[in-house]
Formats: structure tokens, C-alpha cells, sequence
């Protein structure tokens, strides 16, 4: 375990957000099988009353948790690695981590996944009183217990690893995926270029259908774009590993995600990154809704207007996204004339 | 209908104000809690930032790799020539500086004596100049020990120093054991040869190369030595530092946030308001509108606060007089360093205290509204709640 | 007028759950239709459910069989987080007044007007204006506790009538008024009413159930509500 108070204030976050979890998971509970509108007995009644307060845990749950998770992020890229020996960014910190980092940040980002779809479905719910959504957002909240429980148990796991009288080798592990090539981590220079094509292009046309939705008012599918995002961020995030981030360190072959992060860099792993998740959390909402919308028409005005503003929000993270990765590069041919 | 539809902030900010004026002594009760919540808990946590970042800035003066020569009997002079000559021959190893310097018996017990201004950090000699044969610039602590101004220091030989100037008190973390003397003089209390050194101080291109030159150094001299890198060193204070932050967390926090949480129900819990509540929610104030209520007036309290423990942190660690108690009660002593703090520092440190105090107030606040909102509607129709 | 205007209720049926577990019924089907644009007088003896019918019609309780349906809309079955929003177009007069001692006469007028978004100089306005209509206007900023029990009854309904709600329902509003004051109120829920709005009022005030201004009279009794005089049909 690092001795760092930073690891106790990601605890605090972790717990807080978890017992307004718990409280909400215990609300939800009956609402999730039990529920009969338009009942008026008194177990209905303490159950409308216990969807209100889960609602209302739910949402302050989702904000504890994603301010836990960002914590993390932020001692892994910017905090602990002073602490580990031989780290120097969060590919150190994720090593001294053993393969519990990793997990834990998969499982903190499925689970925020999940509390975000419960909240498209929660706002949506909450525009018609007959609650056509309440017991299926119900079900999703509670959808992201057994995604959270393994999220914790790796952080705690990945935390306790850390022998901080053992160091890694932070570069070391970054030079040798670049000579083998035939490593897990690999990518070749054709690979790098290829992935950088695709996010690019990969994200224009993103843009484009984020751009249809919003001008045709959220009357266009909102499928398409939520499996076109999931795929590009498949394809962005080795891209901006294995290209992108080349033109910000400036120098070759240094494929590592988390010098990004670094104030050497200006924290620019926080903005490239955040407008992947947002453009994935806008996916998934466009998915939701556009569900929602097929399934009850009496939601379809107020999924509409959620899809618009998700597909505004897209637009807006690829906007950004484009701006961080292929203007850096594109200075760099201006200034030297060549390709990194 | 949305549920969603809230308020426009402004009045409802404006309200909160009203309902922390009228509640003032139990807000009163509240700020000064949360103040000292802060306070509490900042101390340690910003102490030993500052504790860390200080050591690290005076580790950046230090060379990169210091070489020792050993033998059986443990360290050993070195040639100081022939040092020199085989570290040039490691590439990345830079500048190899023969340094002059050991420990001897004051009178109050053992002290670093060094000879040159390179062993020394910047902040510690500010336009001083170095002492002439038979003079000696000290720490502090050897200061408070000599007589009549005179420091008789023993080791292989006995030497007697007039004392010309003290090291300022900014940088007593490394200068309050220290004796700056002539090189002579040194020689002659540690019973070194004029070309022998105690060390060999060397710099490196880039530190990421520490451990790879170190090896090559201890390859290249034909005696055996003992290669301390300066990163090394620094990870090893700043865990220290970092240890006494998390101790002091340790020990006081799950009390203060049991503390926090029983005290926030206590004070902004529903005893006495389920009927006001039931009021408000009979005209149209949802549950949520409740909630923010609250919340707002929780911030109005938290936020001055919050500033105000902060301010208070601050004092205790970087004002000398209360930064003394300080650094006594947390490290057991009251050598003060002059502590200090950069910006990213500060930024993690408010993220903290927003984490460690922020959230679970808040969440506190929530918790309690939503307990006190239940049934909050069916006391408004209670008469005896209003006579 | 359209059926689906108004307030109404089916079969409505509610009872205080017991001692024993079991409840005890006050209401059982109670049907009936409140027209917008009239005054609707409920008269009945002390504890046959005048207040609790008032505060099914608000929203305040749920009935636990039939519903209320204000503008058509099952307000009674919907659950909470709907039911208090919605509880903005109701303006409720309480028997025991509610108000809040310790704040003023303006700021007892704010509390509806707060959570509502609107504008300072639009809840100002609507304050004075009202605090004028039951002659409080020089009383602004006095603290409740200081007025006369008449004068805070006066207060109850400015601020049950200060968010320009679409339904009124006043529980004995003109219990502690002299004649001046009842006939009064009286002409004021009259002039409400003929904005389109449903005014329902629950009394036993002698003075009421013979004021010109009531346009409907139902009588509550063992559970039951009925018709007096006309009858009013269910939409």
C-alpha cells in the first residue's frame, strides 16, 4: 500500500459514493420486481417513495463514484508514481499495480458506464408519471453492483501490490514494446499509422452523424452512431498511444498513454482522453434514448431531445478530440516540415 | 411533467441565506465544526507535502551520484586524483568533484563538518564568504552549543574555531549540525592527507540514467565503493514525509468522519423541520428541491469553512511559531524547516480536503435531508405541529 | 365547458390505517366533479373528512382506491416526484394555517414562489399584490407570531393564492374572521373562481353556506359525498 494521503482520499470518495450506492440499491430492490402502477396500497406507495429517494441516491451515487474514479486517475498519472521507485508517469504506477491497475480502471469504467445508462433511462423515466421506465432502470442500477464490487476490489488489491521498497522500470516497459514488435502491446509503425487514419477518419464520420442528428432533430437512428463510437475508441485510444502523443513528447518511439497526462505535457491526457469518454458516455445515451424512443412512444419528445443534446455533446468531444491530436501534428509538419 | 424541473438557483441561493440567518446558532455550531475538521486534517496532510516537496527541492542541489570508497573497516578516504581520472572514463558520469568533509565530536555531540561551498545548498550561504583557517561558519544547533563564540571539535586531531557566522534559519532542515571550516583545518580534524577526499561527487546528463552509470562507475574503480543516487535518496524522504501525513490521517480520520457524520445529522438533520419541510413540499417543493436546499446552505457554511480551516492549515505549517509546534508535534522536533509549496502540490491538496471533508459532508447533508423529507408531507397535516 | 376540465374524483376511498392494523375508513366512493370557474362549498359535521378530502384533492394524501384527476391528468396515482411538481398549481388553505412563525408575512409569501423559477421582480410583484387583496399590505415585514389569528388566516389564504394556482382548496378559511372579513374572502374566492379557476372550500361556516358567491354545495357525511341541491355529474 502506498503511504500517500492521496490513497486515503481516494478511499473517502470510494466509500461515500458507495454508501449512497448501497442506500440506493436498497430502494431499488423492491422497485426492480415488485412494481405496479397505478396501485395505491401501501407497499406501492412506499415503493414510489423508495424510487424517488434511489433516484435521488442514484444520482448523487453516480457523482461520488465517477469523482472516486477520477481520483484514481489522478493519483495514478499525477500523484503516486513519486512514491513508486523508478516510476515516472502511470505506466510505472500501473506496473508497481501488477495487472490489478488495469482491472480496476476496466471495471470503474464499465460501472460508471452502467450508472450513466440507469441515468439516461432515469430522465427519461421521469418525464411521464405512469413511470414507463421504472422498473427496467431499476434493474440497470442494480446492474452495476457486480460491476462495482470487482472495480473496488481490484483498486484495493492493485493499492496493496505497491511495495514501495521495489522499483519498476517505467521507460523499460514502454522501449520494450517498441523492439518487439511482436509483443502484446506492439504496434508497428504501419499499425500506428493505420490506427491514426482510422481515428481520424473514424471520427470525422462520427462527426458527420452526430452532425445528421442534431440538425434533423434526433430524428435519425441513434444506433448507428453509439456502434461507430464504441468502435472508434477502440481504434482512438492506440491511436493517440501510438501517434498522437508522439507529436507532444517529441521524440520517437515513446508509446506511452500516461506521459500524457503529465504537467510536462499540459495535463493533455486529461482533455484527448475525456473527449473519448464523453463521446462513448454521448453513445450510449444515443442508444438508450433512441430504444426508449422505438419502445414507447410516449417518450419519444423527451428522448428526442436527449439524443439532440447527446449528439451536440459528440460533436463538441470530436471537435475537441481532432483539435488535440491532429493540430499538434500538423504545427509540427508546419514548423519542421516532416512527419514524426 | 418533469421531475426534473428545478429551480432557479438565485432565488433558491438566496433563501438558503435566509435559512442560515435563521438558524444562526446551528450554523455558527456547524462552520466552527467544519472548520476544525479541516483544520485537523489539512495540518498533517499539507505538512507533509510541503515536507516532501522541500527535500525534494534541496535534493535537486545535491549531485546525482556520490561514490564512497569501503573496506573492511567500513568508508575509506579515496585518492582523490585517481578517483577523478576513472570516473571521466564512464560516459554520462559529468564533473567528478572530490569532496572534503566528515563528522566530529562538538560539544554537544556529533556534527558534519564540510569544507566547500558545492556540499552546501544555495539558500544556506547567501553572500557568505568562506571561513579563513582557524574560523567557522555553523548551524544552528552548534551555535546554541559553543562558548564565548569559540567551538572546540574533536575527532583525529582537537581543533579550536571562532565562530563568524550562523547559517540562516531557513535552511536549519540541513544546516543546524553543520560546520563549514577551511580545508586545512578539516584535514587536520579527520586526519586526511592533502590528496585524499572523503567522497567523490558526480553529475549525470539525465538522472534517468542513475542506476546504469552507477554500475559502470563501481566497475571502474579498482577498489571497492559504495554508489548513493540521489533519486533513490529522494523517493526515501519523501515516503518519510508522505508517512507522517498518512499517519496522522490515519490515526485521526475514521473518528473525525464518524464524528462528522453524527454531528452533520445532528445539525442539519430533520428534528424540528419535518413539519417545515411538509409545508414546503405541500407547496409544490419536490424532494429534490429539498435537497438542493440544503445543500446550498451546507455550501454556504462549508465554503467559508473550508477557507477558513484551510487559512488555518496553512498558518500552522508555514508560519515559524505555530509551524514549530507543528513540526514537534508530527515529527517530534522543533528544527523547522522552511517549508514549502508548489502549485500542483496545492491543487492535490485542495482535491484532497474536498474528498477527505467535501463529500462525505455532503453526503451527510443528503442522507439526512432524504431521512427528514420522508413523511415531511404527512406532519403538515398534523395540527399539533403548529400550535 | 369541456368534461375534462376541473378537478374530479371516482370512487374515492380512503381511511386512517388503526390500532389494530386494520383502517379506518373515513371516505368510501366518493365521487365528484369540481368545476373550473365555480365556487364549490364542502360542508360537513366535525370529522367527517372535510380536511382529508381537501388534502386527496391536493395531493397531499393517496387514496387508497379510486383517483383524482385534475384537467383529466390521474394525479392521484402518480407517484411522488410527479405529484409535488404538480402540487405548484394547487394553492392550499390549512384548518391549522401552516404558516411559519418566525419568518414575515412577505417571506411566508415567498416559500410557494421560490422553487418555482421565476424572476425576483415577478415574485415581488405577486406578493405586494396579494398582501394588498387581504389588506396585509402594511404588514410586510412584520413576523408572523405577531399578527392576530384572523390576519394569519388572511396570510394562509394570500399565500395559497400567490403562485396564481389553477386549483384552490381551503380548508375553514373564514374560521377566525369577523363578518366584514368572511364576506370578504367570500367575494375573493368568487373572484379566483371566475378566472377559470376550481375553488373547493370546506366549511361548516354558517355565513358561507349562505354566501351568494357558492356556486356548488356538497355535503360529506358517513364517508359519503352528496349533491345539495342541483346535482353535479362525474365527467
Amino acid at each position: 500500500m502506498i503511504a500517500h494521503p492521496f490513497t486515503w482520499t481516494f478511499w473517502a470518495a470510494v466509500a461515500t459514493g458507495l454508501i449512497l450506492y448501497g442506500a440506493g440499491v436498497r430502494s431499488a430492490l423492491a422497485v426492480a420486481w415488485h412494481w405496479s402502477p397505478g396501485a395505491a396500497d401501501g407497499a406501492q406507495l412506499r415503493r414510489e417513495r423508495n424510487w424517488e429517494m434511489a433516484c435521488l441516491l442514484g444520482r448523487w451515487a453516480l457523482a461520488g463514484l465517477t469523482g472516486a474514479a477520477l481520483l484514481w486517475l489522478v493519483g495514478v498519472v499525477a500523484v503516486w508514481h513519486g512514491m513508486v521507485p523508478g516510476a515516472m508517469c502511470g505506466t510505472g504506477v500501473l506496473q508497481a499495480m501488477g495487472g490489478h491497475g488495469v482491472r480496476a480502471m476496466a471495471f470503474w469504467a464499465m460501472a460508471l458506464l452502467a450508472l450513466h445508462g440507469w441515468r439516461v433511462l432515469d430522465r427519461l423515466d421521469s418525464h411521464h408519471p405512469d413511470g414507463l421506465l421504472t422498473p427496467t432502470a431499476a434493474r440497470v442500477l442494480l446492474l452495476a453492483a457486480p460491476l462495482l464490487v470487482p472495480a473496488v476490489i481490484h483498486s484495493w488489491l492493485a493499492l496493496m501490490h505497491i511495495d514501495p521498497a521495489a522499483p519498476v522500470s517505467c521507460c523499460a516497459a514502454v522501449y520494450d514494446q517498441v523492439l518487439r514488435p511482436t509483443g502484446t502491446g506492439a504496434m508497428g509503425r504501419g499499425g500506428a499509422l493505420a490506427a491514426g487514419w482510422l481515428s481520424l477518419a473514424g471520427g470525422g464520420l462520427l462527426a458527420v452523424l452526430a452532425g445528421l442528428q442534431w440538425r434533423c432533430g434526433g430524428k435519425c437512428s441513434g444506433a448507428l452512431p453509439a456502434v461507430v463510437a464504441a468502435g472508434w475508441v477502440v481504434v482512438a485510444a492506440p491511436a493517440v498511444k501510438h501517434l498522437w502523443s508522439a507529436y507532444y513528447y517529441q521524440v520517437l518511439s515513446h508509446p506511452c498513454p500516461w506521459c500524457l497526462f503529465l504537467p510536462d505535457h499540459y495535463g493533455a491526457g486529461f482533455a484527448v482522453y475525456g473527449a473519448m469518454a464523453v463521446t462513448l458516455t454521448a453513445g450510449v445515451t444515443l442508444w438508450t434514448a433512441d430504444r426508449v424512443r422505438r419502445r414507447h412512444p410516449l417518450l419519444s419528445d423527451a428522448a428526442t431531445t436527449l439524443m439532440v443534446r447527446a449528439a451536440r455533446r459528440m460533436l463538441l468531444a470530436l471537435l475537441l478530440f481532432i483539435l488535440l491530436t491532429a493540430g499538434p501534428a500538423l504545427a509540427w509538419k508546419l514548423r519542421t516540415g516532416l512527419w514524426l | 411533467m418533469s421531475g426534473d424541473g428545478g429551480p432557479r438557483w438565485s432565488p433558491l441561493a438566496v433563501w438558503a441565506a435566509r435559512e442560515v440567518q435563521r438558524e444562526a446558532g446551528r450554523s455558527c455550531l456547524l462552520f466552527a465544526f467544519l472548520f476544525l475538521l479541516v483544520a485537523i486534517i489539512a495540518t498533517p496532510m499539507l505538512f507533509s507535502h510541503a515536507l516532501a516537496v522541500t527535500w525534494t527541492r534541496w535534493m535537486e542541489q545535491t549531485p546525482h551520484l556520490v561514490v564512497r570508497r569501503i573496506d573492511a573497516g567500513g568508508w575509506a578516504p579515496l585518492p582523490a586524483e585517481a578517483a577523478v581520472h576513472y570516473a571521466r572514463k564512464v560516459p554520462g558520469a559529468l564533473d567528478p568533484t572530490p569532496r572534503l568533509w566528515g563528522v566530529a565530536t562538538g560539544p554537544a555531540g556529533p556534527v558534519t563538518v564540510v569544507t566547500a561551498p558545492a556540499d552546501l545548498p544555495a539558500e544556506g550561504l547567501p553572500g557568505q564568504r568562506p571561513p579563513a583557517p582557524g574560523e567557522a561558519v555553523v548551524g544552528r544547533a552548534v551555535a546554541d552549543a559553543a562558548v564565548d563564540n569559540h567551538l572546540v571539535l574533536e575527532q583525529m586531531d582537537r581543533v579550536t574555531l571562532a565562530i563568524v557566522a550562523t547559517f540562516p534559519d531557513n535552511s536549519v532542515m540541513v544546516t543546524h549540525d553543520l560546520v563549514w571550516v577551511a580545508p586545512p583545518d578539516a584535514r587536520r580534524l579527520l586526519g586526511m592527507l592533502p590528496d585524499q577526499a572523503s567522497d567523490l561527487a558526480v553529475r549525470l546528463f539525465r538522472s534517468e540514467s542513475a542506476s546504469a552509470v552507477a554500475a559502470d562507475l563501481a566497475a571502474a574503480f579498482p577498489w571497492p565503493v559504495r554508489i548513493i543516487d540521489r533519486d533513490t535518496m529522494t523517493e526515501g524522504l519523501r515516503r518519510r514525509a508522505m508517512g507522517k501525513g498518512v499517519a496522522a490521517l490515519m490515526l485521526s480520520l475514521p473518528a473525525l468522519l464518524a464524528f462528522l457524520w453524527v454531528m452533520t445529522g445532528a445539525v442539519t438533520g430533520p428534528a424540528g423541520r419535518s413539519a417545515y419541510w411538509g409545508v414546503l413540499s405541500a407547496m409544490g417543493w419536490t424532494t429534490a428541491d429539498l435537497v438542493r436546499l440544503q445543500v446550498a446552505k451546507a455550501l454556504l457554511v462549508g465554503m467559508p469553512a473550508l477557507a477558513v480551516g484551510l487559512a488555518v492549515a496553512c498558518g500552522a505549517v508555514f508560519h515559524p511559531m505555530a509551524a514549530a509546534w507543528t513540526a514537534f508535534l508530527l515529527m517530534g522536533t522543533q528544527q523547522l524547516p522552511a517549508l514549502a509549496l508548489d502549485g500542483s502540490g496545492a491543487v492535490v491538496m485542495l482535491l484532497q480536503i474536498a474528498a477527505v471533508v467535501g463529500l462525505p459532508f455532503l453526503a451527510a447533508v443528503f442522507l439526512t435531508t432524504l431521512r427528514g423529507v420522508e413523511g415531511a408531507a404527512r406532519s403538515t397535516m398534523e395540527a399539533g405541529q403548529w400550535h | 365547458m369541456a368534461l375534462n376540465a376541473g378537478l374530479a374524483c371516482h370512487g374515492l376511498r380512503f381511511g386512517w390505517p388503526g390500532e389494530q392494523g386494520d383502517d379506518r375508513i373515513l371516505l368510501q366512493a366518493v365521487t365528484a366533479w369540481f368545476q373550473p370557474g365555480r365556487v364549490s362549498l364542502v360542508t360537513g359535521a366535525t370529522g367527517a373528512g372535510k380536511s382529508t378530502l381537501l388534502h386527496l384533492l391536493g395531493g397531499l394524501l393517496r387514496p387508497v382506491a379510486g383517483e383524482v384527476r385534475a384537467e383529466d391528468q390521474p394525479v392521484s396515482r402518480w407517484p411522488a416526484r410527479h405529484r409535488d411538481p404538480w402540487r405548484r398549481r394547487v394553492g392550499m388553505v390549512f384548518q391549522h394555517l401552516a404558516l411559519v412563525p418566525d419568518l414575515s408575512v412577505a417571506e411566508n409569501l415567498l416559500l410557494p414562489l421560490v422553487p418555482r423559477g421565476m424572476k425576483w421582480s415577478a415574485m415581488q410583484a405577486a406578493i405586494t399584490r396579494q398582501l394588498e387583496a387581504v389588506e396585509l399590505g402594511q404588514l410586510a415585514a412584520k413576523p408572523v407570531y405577531t399578527l392576530s389569528g384572523g390576519q394569519r388566516q388572511r396570510l394562509a389564504i394570500a399565500r395559497a393564492l400567490v403562485g396564481a394556482p389553477r386549483f384552490v382548496l381551503a380548508d375553514e378559511p373564514t374560521a377566525f374572521q369577523d363578518d366584514r372579513q368572511a364576506a370578504r374572502i367570500c367575494a375573493q374566492m368568487g373572484a379566483v373562481a371566475r378566472t377559470g379557476v376550481v375553488v373547493v372550500i370546506g366549511s361548516h361556516d354558517p355565513r358561507l353556506r349562505n354566501a351568494s358567491e357558492v356556486d356548488d354545495r356538497w355535503h360529506l357525511a358517513a364517508g359519503r359525498l352528496t349533491a345539495v341541491g342541483p346535482p353535479q355529474a362525474a365527467p
